[in-house]
């Protein structure tokens, strides 16, 4: 592994570049991002790629004696983030109804077998609480029904706000169906700029210029 | 396809855009080197972006500078040397292209329709004939989307999903995709594939209207808010798989497409503006659509 092409830095990128580079991945690649996303593993792959070679970066650092600032602590490699189990953010595990049957969806939908965690969720005697909302949310995310997901995601939040899991995924969708305000990309092609530049394009084309 | 998926060009560098119509051209001259000249006419800006994509993704593609033959007023310009990853864009494009024409078909009942249809049956012959599997997927989704249609769902899920699932057969059966990056371009073209239907189905729902066809915003009653919502977590998906994918050295071209292109198209659409009257309405809130 070339760590320096992992980060995309040049091998005499200074310190501050070096972290500059190494955060800017993180919050790229951060687990919250993908909590629900079928690549989940995929993307804690991908970070602990990074922190390996965030690490090997600053220890060099740190022996050829420069600065040691951002050691090998600086990095997110405490192991939580790589972890790839549904565990409670919020410490309590559900104890309702259906517990059993709850926990056994979750650890399927863990290994992306919706078709099984679905059976579970389906059945007879299942309660269909906040609990069940939610998972029947999660299913549908990894699947990619986000229209049915976001109304189960939110019936489960309307259900019991106080639970951790049921809000960050609430609020998580909400900010990805917002649209982003990436850098500003929302004006310029309605800008004057812009229409000068298809005029000419136009202009190009009836000169048998330069036009698709 | 239905070119929905395509580059802000006001935002590309030179380069980038030579590339850009170096692969349009040269899975239009695959096209006609692979089916015959009629049916380059289905040539699609998608495909542009498949031969663009599959050779960021593979081996890079040369160029070469060449002259366009129904065009021959222009000058010579780069195009894109043959490769399997235009020849690939090449066959998707003619399967694809058929089975829209199929669709329009039962929508509309128009004589372009038949004509391209009839046009397109020796080539997509072909082309199945090249790509047993993925003539399949299609046949399945295309089975799958006329039950939807029959069954009248009003949810966008369902039918969004059929060419969510076709766009990822597309990519599963590239022939130059490396195994390791298989998950991630599925799910990122399982994503476009949605967005794509979803774009569309909006985009038509005037016609649809007036020709009683179906269209799941029409039969819900879904608000532009709530669309451009949706629109935009399958476009939040799609480019988050798409961060996954090793793409060595980052193409400029592909960044364009995945992060402003789309997003650019989706406004367009959502705000109901001709692609060149884009800058005499200007957006009241800039970069938010809802």
């Amino acid at each position: 592994m070339n760590p320096y092409k992992v980060l995309g830095v040049s091998e005499n990128a200074t310190q501050e570049e070096i972290r500059a580079a190494y955060l800017e991945l993180v919050k790229k690649y951060h687990p919250d991002k993908y909590t629900d996303n079928p690549l989940k593993e995929l993307a804690g792959e991908k970070l602990k790629e990074i922190n390996q070679a965030y690490e090997m970066l600053t220890k060099k650092q740190s022996a050829s004696g420069s600065s040691g600032a951002y050691g090998s602590n600086g990095g997110y490699s405490s192991g939580s983030y790589n972890s790839g189990s549904y565990s409670r953010t919020n410490g309590s595990a559900y104890s309702g109804p259906n517990a059993a049957e709850f926990a056994r969806a979750r650890s399927y939908i863990n290994q992306n077998n919706l078709n099984a965690a679905r059976t579970i969720l389906d059945g007879a005697n299942v309660v269909h609480n906040a609990e069940w909302n939610y998972l029947y949310g999660v299913v549908y995310l990894r699947q990619g029904w986000y229209e049915k997901a976001y109304a189960c995601i939110s019936k489960a939040y309307e259900m019991n706000p106080n639970n951790a899991d049921y809000r960050n995924a609430y609020v998580s969708l909400n900010n990805s169906g917002r649209a982003y305000s990436r850098g500003g990309n929302g004006d310029f092609d309605a800008s004057p700029c812009c229409d000068i530049c298809s005029a000419l394009m136009c202009l190009n084309c009836c000169c048998g210029g330069d036009c698709f | 396809m239905f070119g929905y998926i395509r580059p802000l060009e006001c935002e590309l560098k030179v380069r980038e855009q030579q590339e850009y119509r170096a692969h349009y051209c040269g899975v239009c001259k695959a096209i006609g080197k692979r089916y015959g000249q009629i049916d380059r006419l289905a040539l699609s800006y998608d495909a542009a972006f498949l031969a663009a994509f599959l050779s960021a993704l593979g081996t890079k593609a040369s160029f070469t500078r060449g002259n366009c033959g129904p065009r021959c007023y222009r000058g010579k310009r780069p195009i894109a040397d043959p490769s399997a990853a235009q020849d690939y864009a090449a066959d998707v494009n003619v399967l694809l292209a058929w089975y829209k024409a199929g669709d329009d078909l039962l929508d509309e009942k128009k004589v372009v329709s038949v004509a391209s249809r009839a046009a397109l049956r020796p080539a997509r012959k072909k082309a199945a004939r090249r790509h047993p599997e993925l003539d399949e997927a299609l046949n399945a989704g295309v089975e799958r989307l006329h039950e939807i249609e029959r069954a009248e769902v009003s949810s966008t899920d369902e039918p969004s999903d059929t060419f969510g699932q076709v766009l990822a057969a597309v990519i599963r059966f590239a022939p130059t995709l490396p195994e390791t990056e298989r998950r991630a371009c599925e799910w990122m073209f399982y994503n476009l594939g949605k967005w794509v239907y979803l774009i569309d189905a909006w985009d038509d729902r005037e016609k649809d209207e007036k020709d009683g066809a179906y269209n799941p915003f029409l039969l819900s009653g879904m608000q532009r808010d709530a669309a451009g919502f949706l629109l935009n977590i399958t476009l939040a998906e799609a480019e988050k798989a798409y961060d996954l994918i090793s793409i060595d050295p980052r193409s400029g071209l592909i960044e364009n497409i995945m992060r402003l292109g789309l997003r650019s198209v989706q406004r367009r659409v959502l705000q109901q503006e001709g692609c060149c009257n884009a800058g005499q309405t200007p957006p009241t809130d800039k970069g938010d659509i809802r």
